[in-house]
């Protein structure tokens, strides 16, 4: 009789580890993401897009540009430079554009704020009443004409018209208007306003206007057409 | 029986790579993760340069050139087919109301009195023509029994203000003699201010009356660089004031530049200039009184040689004792004479005093309009002429300092 010794049995596919293995897998895919996830990864909106090493990437431009127009005819008052605000003759138009990138392979909601930066003629120029300074938007965003005041200077915020999203290439552009008029409550702002101008070819700034905007992805079951 | 286990190697590391392979390439359309971007832009706004005149809108003593009212005006009240010519005038009835105040404070070096009247021109226009003219002038009132339908106005004054008030000047009834009821005051000051038919002229019946009234503003005379307040060249009643005696060339009397240092009239692009008059009171143009010796004459006459005189005539008028005797004696008159001590009054050269419009107080419209001191109202006519029409910014602020 011979003697052979026991074959020792090959484990089969579902051992213990490689059970241990799949929990893993099944756990990790859980926390990982997944509507039923409770991981809480869409609450981390501030992370750096660049360190998600996405394909689909994007990116937000912001730019502005500033223009002059004539407020009206004010025989009283002689322009003598070519830019800056004059009372009652000629305001400005700041013109603030967010625009998705073209490449964005996503849509993003966006949120923001312009925020005035008062200079030593701000007192006189705004603090004192004789500025108007309105906002409108236009695209894919709503600025909220009511300015937030904090320390005596302005801040107006902006965010995605409802029911719309932010595609690539697409704009969202505030623009704020400020103007002085010839006369506020009874009195010659032309005059009043004679130790805040500027020279002929240098403004006298008042502000500097910032625009701040967050382009944020939105889940891809919220994407429109 | 004892069982071990024995981590298989190849089924941990297969499961660690499965677990970072779904940590790296979890395809974000099965996550919640959100890819953010963030942009920034700014600029900053300013204000510009200007010059800037007062608005008439904000404050009713100032005046713009370019607005005067427009009227044709009769060279002659004796000749009805007389020319007529265009004038450019404002007639305004001036009273220390407040809504005559200075729109800004009156730089120091022109001087003046408290209540004094005074106009300030303003520009914003360095280089102004030089063939137009301009001409300022006021007038004590002498309207105490003006019919009410005489006065006659563009805009009437309010309760509250008269710088926006306009006597007008438009009738085709200049004056040519003493005011009388009916006389239109709109009219009589701008005739006067105008010197047609002798008012304020050299001769002529009205020439006293009207240069008593006169008070010297902006004339041929001032200047902006040296005689702003120099005393106008009339010195005495007959003293010419006439349409051609205005200041021709605005350079001379405004001040276009903005940066213009202060010196004399000027300060930066305005000048001003103060209201002075010859007369005091009421009107009266000052006179001395000086006693001296006079002679008088006094004759008797006979008919024939041996006759006798008959009674002596009365003392002829009075006649300055250094003039000519009493004529000589004759065959049929003879004379007699005396010296005696005799007052006389004799106009003087006056000095020139400020016009000064004293506050309104509790005084009506009715009783500020008819007074005839010249200390409650005064007529200022404001009146440019020539070719063209003057730059909008060109302005005249009356004020009552």
């Amino acid at each position: 009789m011979t003697t052979t010794e026991p074959r020792h049995e090959r484990p089969t596919f579902l051992t213990k580890p490689v059970l241990f293995a799949c929990v893993a897998l099944v756990a990790a895919a859980s926390l990982l993401g997944g509507p039923v996830s409770f991981a809480l990864w869409n609450d981390q909106v501030a992370q750096p897009a660049q360190l998600i090493d996405s394909a689909s990437a994007i990116s937000l431009d912001a730019s502005v540009t500033s223009s002059a127009y004539a407020l009206g005819s004010l025989s009283s008052t002689v322009a003598t430079s070519s830019s800056g605000i004059i009372p009652g003759t000629r305001g400005q138009k700041l013109t603030f554009a967010m625009t998705g990138g073209a490449g964005n392979g996503v849509q993003g909601y966006i949120s923001g704020t312009v925020a005035a930066s008062p200079k030593s003629a701000w007192a006189a120029v705004y603090t004192a009443g004789y500025l108007t300074a309105t906002a409108t938007s236009t695209g894919a965003c709503t600025v909220n004409p009511a300015p937030v005041v904090v320390s005596g200077a302005l801040t107006w915020t902006f965010s995605t018209t409802t029911g719309q999203t932010v595609k690539a290439g697409q704009s969202c552009t505030v623009v704020l208007d400020l103007s002085i008029p010839a006369v506020k409550n009874g009195v010659d702002v032309s005059r009043v306003l004679r130790g805040t101008r500027g020279t002929t070819t240098v403004l006298n700034p008042f502000a500097d206007f910032t625009a701040n905007a967050t382009l944020s992805q939105v889940p891809r079951a919220e994407e429109k057409p | 029986m004892r069982i071990q286990f024995r981590m298989p190697s190849v089924a941990v590391l297969a499961a660690l790579a499965v677990t970072a392979m779904i940590a790296v390439g979890l395809p974000a359309s099965t996550t919640a993760a959100s890819l953010t971007a963030s942009g920034s832009a700014t600029t900053s706004a300013g204000m510009g340069s200007w010059c800037s005149v007062p608005n008439p809108s904000v404050s009713g003593n100032v005046y713009s050139l370019s607005d005067f009212t427009e009227i044709q005006a009769p060279e002659s009240t004796t000749d009805t087919g007389a020319a007529k010519t265009t004038v450019r005038m404002l007639v305004l009835p001036v009273v220390n109301d407040g809504s005559f105040d200075p729109v800004e404070p009156l730089p120091a070096q022109v001087g003046g009195v408290d209540n004094q009247l005074g106009v300030r021109l303003w520009s914003c226009t360095p280089g102004m023509s030089s063939t137009q003219s301009i001409k300022l002038t006021a007038w004590r009132g002498s309207y105490t029994a003006t019919a009410a339908s005489a006065w006659v106005w563009d805009v009437a004054p309010t309760s509250v203000s008269f710088a926006q008030a306009r006597l007008n000047a438009g009738a085709n009834l200049a004056i040519n003699g003493a005011t009388t009821t009916t006389t239109r005051p709109g009219t009589e000051v701008r005739d006067a201010h105008r010197g047609i038919n002798n008012l304020g002229g050299q001769s002529g019946a009205n020439a006293d009356p009207v240069t008593m009234r006169y008070s010297w503003m902006l004339t041929n005379g001032r200047t902006k660089n040296a005689d702003f307040t120099n005393d106008p060249a009339c010195a005495s009643k007959t003293c010419h004031v006439d349409g051609g005696a205005g200041v021709t060339n605005y350079n001379n009397v405004f001040s276009g530049v903005d940066t213009a240092a202060a010196s004399n009239a000027v300060f930066q692009n305005s000048t001003t200039y103060l209201a002075e008059k010859y007369y005091s009171g009421a009107g009266t143009w000052p006179s001395t009184t000086t006693t001296t010796t006079q002679l008088q004459c006094s004759s008797q006459t006979r008919e024939r040689i041996w006759f006798w005189y008959t009674d002596w005539s009365a003392w002829s008028a009075w006649t300055d004792a250094t003039g000519t005797a009493c004529p000589a004696n004759t065959d049929l008159r003879q004379y007699r004479s005396q010296t005696v001590p005799r007052t006389v009054t004799v106009d003087s050269v006056p000095t020139v005093t400020p016009t000064v419009i004293a506050p309104k107080g509790s005084n009506t419209n009715d009783a500020l309009l008819r007074d005839t001191t010249g200390t409650l109202i005064q007529y200022v006519v404001l009146e440019w002429w020539g070719t063209g029409t003057p730059p909008a910014d060109l302005e005249v602020e009356v004020f009552v300092k």
